[in-house]
């Protein structure tokens, strides 16, 4: 298995590496992913679909070291998962699923965004914030409350806020969930921008299949990957 | 006379700021609970000292400051909630107070001085005590300074901080262990039982004047700080115990800034 897992792609070009990995939820003896092996590499567009309960979401937190698998071995950026995670995830954006915060969240969208540069060691100017607003097409957004936006609109900024950091891996879990037709081919274009112009790898959790020229789409059903 | 009320009022005002402050966090961060847990930690530590005929308040804030520091780490450590931790911890203290006021010899004396603990008096604050609070303000407004960028995104989102490469952990270890000692030491003033409120009511207070996170720190720093000084004066005027007339001060700020927010709105700058 580790030969075959060896045998594929260039070694340098590969940015994630699962091998024989398998997560639980904390007191679930059944596993909601099973013995997951696959690799990205750098600068591909992949999208992880399946239906719902399939273990999509589960599988990004298990790469992000959000959750810590029981048995077997993952590389983000070179780094071993989850022990060394806070390192590896500075050079990661993440967009949460159903990320919708109510109104009255004591937030603008300028902070928001600004909290991208929190974990990077950069500081965070109007000059960087407006740019990374500007990749989105929401400048218009700056100054106001996080709280009283769409649901898309959210989304956005949060994307903005991915951005700013000038990621190596970009992990979106149902990006396009909350969002009109408009607004998702919007994302998509942003996306598709992103990976050609500054090789970005993207990986897109979604249970509908966007508009995107996909490098590869991994299936999954019951915690399984069924095709690759 | 005068430099015990000097002495209460300077407490006074550093308890209001620190509580205010970490008022906000905890709220933010649902980690309320390590308030009831390290404050009934003190009380249950208070009372093994009186059975054991050693100063109650030293013993006390040994044992809250142990469980701050240990409460957050054993809840992750044996996967429980920490919610669900935190409260079987209060109820074993609270029930371990009990026991040991039961037992002690002189069990009415015992009561009395406990009864300090639970109402709180600004006779037992003390220059050391003042002193004591004045370097802990300090250190929290430090920590909150230099740690902003990374505290806000927490306070904001601790899911999405901590996917991007925040110590999630660390922050909140630091920050129930600050609240945890806070809390702690501000029994003292305002007693066991309505310490909760000076944490709580201000940061409310707060929430309810603006949109604004930075300026929410602010306002809860100050607004807790004048709701102690003020129930200081009115307990002193009306012969009340202190800690109550705290919180009937931070109250009434409490229902003015909700008639401000319900008729001008919050602020956003």
């Amino acid at each position: 298995m580790v030969a075959q897992f060896a045998s594929r792609g260039n070694l340098r070009n590969r940015v994630i590496e699962l091998e024989n990995v398998s997560t639980s939820y904390a007191g679930e003896l059944k596993p909601a992913i099973k013995n997951i092996s696959l690799e990205i590499r750098k600068g591909e567009i992949v999208l992880i679909t399946g239906p719902n309960g399939a273990g999509k979401t589960t599988l990004l937190e298990t790469i992000l070291g959000l959750l810590k698998p029981y048995e077997g071995k993952i590389k983000l950026l070179g780094y071993e998962m989850p022990k060394d995670a806070i390192k590896a995830r500075k050079y990661c954006g993440y967009l949460p699923q159903d990320f919708i915060k109510p109104a009255g969240e004591p937030f603008i969208v300028k902070d928001v965004v600004a909290m991208g540069f929190a974990s990077i060691g950069k500081n965070a100017n109007n000059g960087n914030i407006l740019e990374a607003l500007k990749k989105v097409k929401a400048v218009e957004l700056l100054n106001k409350p996080i709280g009283r936006l769409s649901a898309g609109q959210q989304q956005k900024v949060l994307m903005a806020r991915a951005l700013a950091r000038q990621p190596k891996i970009l992990f979106l879990d149902e990006p396009f969930s909350s969002v009109d037709k408009e607004a998702r081919h919007e994302i998509c274009d942003i996306l598709e921008n992103l990976n050609r112009n500054e090789n970005v790898t993207i990986l897109i959790v979604s249970h509908i299949t966007p508009k995107i020229e996909f490098d590869r789409i991994i299936k999954m059903k019951n915690g399984m990957v069924i095709s690759c | 006379m005068l430099t015990i009320l000097i002495r209460a009022f300077i407490a006074a005002i550093f308890a209001g700021f620190l509580c205010g402050l970490m008022g906000v966090h905890i709220t933010r961060l649902n980690l309320n609970t390590v308030a009831f847990s390290t404050a009934h930690a003190a009380l249950a530590g208070a009372a093994l000292a009186m059975f054991l005929g050693m100063e109650p308040s030293t013993i006390g804030l040994i044992l809250a400051i142990l469980t701050a520091l240990f409460l957050g780490p054993l809840a992750d450590l044996f996967h429980i909630p920490f919610d669900l931790f935190s409260m079987s911890l209060f109820s074993i203290y609270t029930a371990f107070a009990f026991i040991f006021i039961s037992i002690s010899p002189g069990g009415v004396i015992s009561a009395q001085a406990v009864s300090s603990i639970l109402w709180g008096s600004i006779l037992t604050v003390t220059s050391g005590y003042t002193v004591f609070l004045s370097i802990l303000f300090f250190l929290v407004l430090i920590y909150i300074i230099a740690f902003f960028p990374q505290l806000k995104s927490l306070l904001f989102d601790s899911k999405l901080a901590e996917a991007e490469g925040i110590n999630v952990k660390a922050y909140k270890y630091s920050l129930m262990f600050l609240s945890g000692v806070t809390v702690s030491l501000i029994l003292k003033l305002v007693g066991g039982f309505l310490v909760f409120s000076l944490l709580f009511i201000p940061a409310a207070s707060a929430f309810l004047l603006s949109e604004n996170i930075k300026l929410i720190l602010c306002f809860s720093a100050i607004l807790g700080s004048f709701s102690a000084v003020g129930g200081i004066f009115l307990s002193l005027l009306l012969d009340l115990p202190t800690g109550a007339c705290i919180v009937l001060m931070a109250t009434f700020i409490l229902i003015i800034s909700a008639v401000y927010a319900h008729f001008f709105g919050r602020l956003r700058k």
